[in-house]
């Protein structure tokens, strides 16, 4: 025990770690909840992380079909022997349903991803409410964590492309098409997808690129970013408390404590609460794998994404897609030049009641969508927005003179 | 000074991001409202162009349906030129003058890239697509398919029509018309030639 903790003193000694575990932490937001829902995030990443890199061993990105046996787990699949899939989905099926722990390994990285993804949300609106962005650097702070979430719905996206299930497929499908409304204006933004992926419609090349842009390229901008958001934190604390009298204020940020052993036990046992709450869900709903999609095969009508997306399926179901089309990434834009528009007035909440506004504004368009999505199935004009069509002459005659066959 | 210098850089960055980010933004907007047509490049279809074979005689057999298969009801190829993959369902168009037009198309959603289902039992009547729901109907007549109903039987002569064989929407959000692959017969056999995607 005794050689334990002066190995501890060691290493605290020779790595200079003295300073960093020890920065003062100001009370209020070690005990206050609110304050950690960014660690719950950035824990999700490391969980993501290690449960990510034994998955990347075991799976094999690919289109070309295999033969699954038949899963009791799903309909349909008695009496027949085998089921046609592409190489992903079978290596994900052998994943899930194959290997020792395979099963529970893809459902903590699922379910760590969704925590991920509320986490991010949920940080996004506490830290636009508290007006965090007014801290010494928040600026930058805002920047990095504006970006990070962008990334991190990026991630969830092109992870759930992986496995080449049928929702898979759907959300390549329009990850590929979505930006081709650009096309209509003379930007050839599908010359562009065709020229870096070569194809327009999911192949071999397409699949191994999302591939190596899920397990390797994103990741390691998000840890960078995270690496540069810790630093940015380091230096300019934690935000303020949303109090309007100064002295008060002040003298909250006055009383301090070291991180470490106060707000690291803390983040210990959130991480351990966490772990739980994900093994439970686990447990207690696992996600199965959804069904095998081969090209050519009728897609089901009614088919819906994923809930952090559902929101923005409804409102491009139901509002003209001109408009709808270009929603996440004006609501990303806004929300990045947001500190540079706040700017007068203190940090309470009473003094920055415009922008709380804009925020809950952000909240109810996000949780309207998501629980309009999943409630009512969406007629197709539900909406009186006016109706930008691309004109009928602008679209010319079928290419070819028909030839009639037969008799 | 040198505080001075790194706010304007920031300014610079931050404005020249902010400008170009709106105006990417806004271009689809004000494109619309504008004339369309006027600001898009040659670029037929709002599409790229992909010939799959110059003419009928040199196309690969893997890029086509015998027309026999085709009776049977619609059926899909995933059409292939080097890298690239074209999915496309082949059909046969039952004309309102009694005969029978082999056509195929591009079956990703204009909306929004889904897969679309074809629609009609033996003949090919039209697409659906399963995400959001729009519609895609085959102009059957050989002289246009009416853009606007009430329009046309006002006014017959003038009205604007579909071409024949267009696969015009017919409900739900998708923009324009499903994106067509040319067709050749040659012998039994319906050859792909070229393609919109």
């Amino acid at each position: 025990m005794r050689a334990l903790v002066r190995l501890w003193e060691l290493i605290i000694e020779r790595f200079h770690l003295k300073e960093f575990l020890e920065h003062p932490v100001p009370r209020y937001a070690n005990l206050n909840p609110l304050y950690w829902i960014g660690d719950v995030a950035a824990m999700s990443l490391f969980v993501l992380a290690i449960t990510g890199f034994a998955l990347a061993l075991l799976y094999t990105p690919g289109l070309s079909l295999t033969k699954t046996p038949p899963d009791p787990l799903m309909p349909g699949h008695h009496g027949k022997e085998v089921y046609d899939a592409t190489q992903s989905y079978s290596s994900v099926y052998k994943i899930t349903y194959l290997t020792p722990l395979g099963f529970i390994l893809r459902q903590i990285h699922l379910w760590s991803a969704y925590t991920m993804v509320f986490a991010v949300f949920a940080h996004f609106f506490t830290k636009f409410i508290l007006g965090s962005y007014k801290r010494r650097g928040g600026g930058a702070l805002w920047l990095l964590g504006v970006s990070l979430g962008f990334l991190t719905i990026n991630q969830t996206v092109l992870g759930y492309i992986l496995p080449l299930h049928l929702d898979g497929i759907l959300a390549i499908q329009i990850g590929l098409n979505l930006f081709r409304y650009f096309d209509y204006f003379g930007i050839p933004v599908g010359q562009l997808v065709l020229s870096a992926l070569g194809s327009l419609f999911v192949t071999d090349q397409v699949i191994k690129m999302i591939y190596v842009l899920h397990i390797l390229v994103v990741p390691a901008i998000m840890f960078v970013l995270l690496g540069l958001k810790i630093n940015g934190i380091l230096y300019g604390g934690v935000s303020p408390p949303p109090i309007k009298d100064e002295e008060l204020r002040r003298k909250a940020m006055e009383e301090k404590e070291p991180f470490y052993p106060h707000r690291f036990a803390l983040t210990v046992g959130q991480l351990l609460l966490q772990l739980s709450v994900i093994l439970l869900l686990v447990a207690m709903t696992p996600l199965p794998l959804l069904e095998p999609w081969v090209p050519g095969q009728q897609v089901p009508a009614g088919v819906r994404p994923p809930w952090p997306v559902m929101w923005y399926y409804t409102y491009v179901k139901m509002i003209d897609p001109f408009i709808s089309v270009g929603l996440p990434i004006f609501l990303v834009l806004f929300a990045l030049v947001v500190p540079l528009l706040d700017r007068k007035g203190g940090v309470s909440i009473e003094e920055r009641w415009i922008w709380v506004t804009v925020a809950i504004v952000y909240i109810a368009i996000i949780g309207y969508g998501t629980v309009l999505g999943f409630l009512v199935d969406v007629p197709k004009e539900l909406t009186p927005l006016t109706r930008i069509s691309v004109p009928p002459d602008y679209s010319v005659p079928y290419i070819g003179t028909p030839q009639a066959v037969g008799p | 000074m040198v505080d001075e210098n790194r706010r304007n850089v920031l300014k610079f960055f931050i404005g020249s991001s902010v400008a170009l980010s709106f105006g990417a933004l806004t271009t689809p907007l004000v494109g619309s409202v504008i004339n369309a047509k006027a600001l898009a490049l040659k670029g037929e279809y709002s599409s790229v162009e992909v010939v799959l074979c110059e003419n009928v005689d040199n196309c690969p057999e893997e890029n086509s349906v015998p027309i026999s298969e085709l009776r049977q009801g619609p059926k899909f190829v995933l059409l292939k030129k080097g890298n690239m993959a074209i999915p496309a369902v082949f059909g046969l168009v039952k004309a309102k003058d009694g005969k029978e037009y082999p056509a195929a198309y591009n079956t990703v959603c204009t909306h929004f890239g889904c897969p679309v289902n074809p629609q009609g039992g033996k003949y090919l009547t039209g697409f659906g697509c399963p995400c959001h729901g729009s519609f895609f109907n085959i102009c059957n007549d050989p002289k246009g398919c009416p853009v606007d109903e009430e329009e046309c039987a006002e006014n017959p002569d003038e009205c604007k029509r579909w071409p024949f064989l267009e696969a015009y929407v017919s409900g739900g959000p998708a923009p324009r018309p499903l994106r067509p692959i040319k067709v050749a017969v040659k012998g039994d056999k319906v050859y792909a030639v070229k393609a919109y995607i």
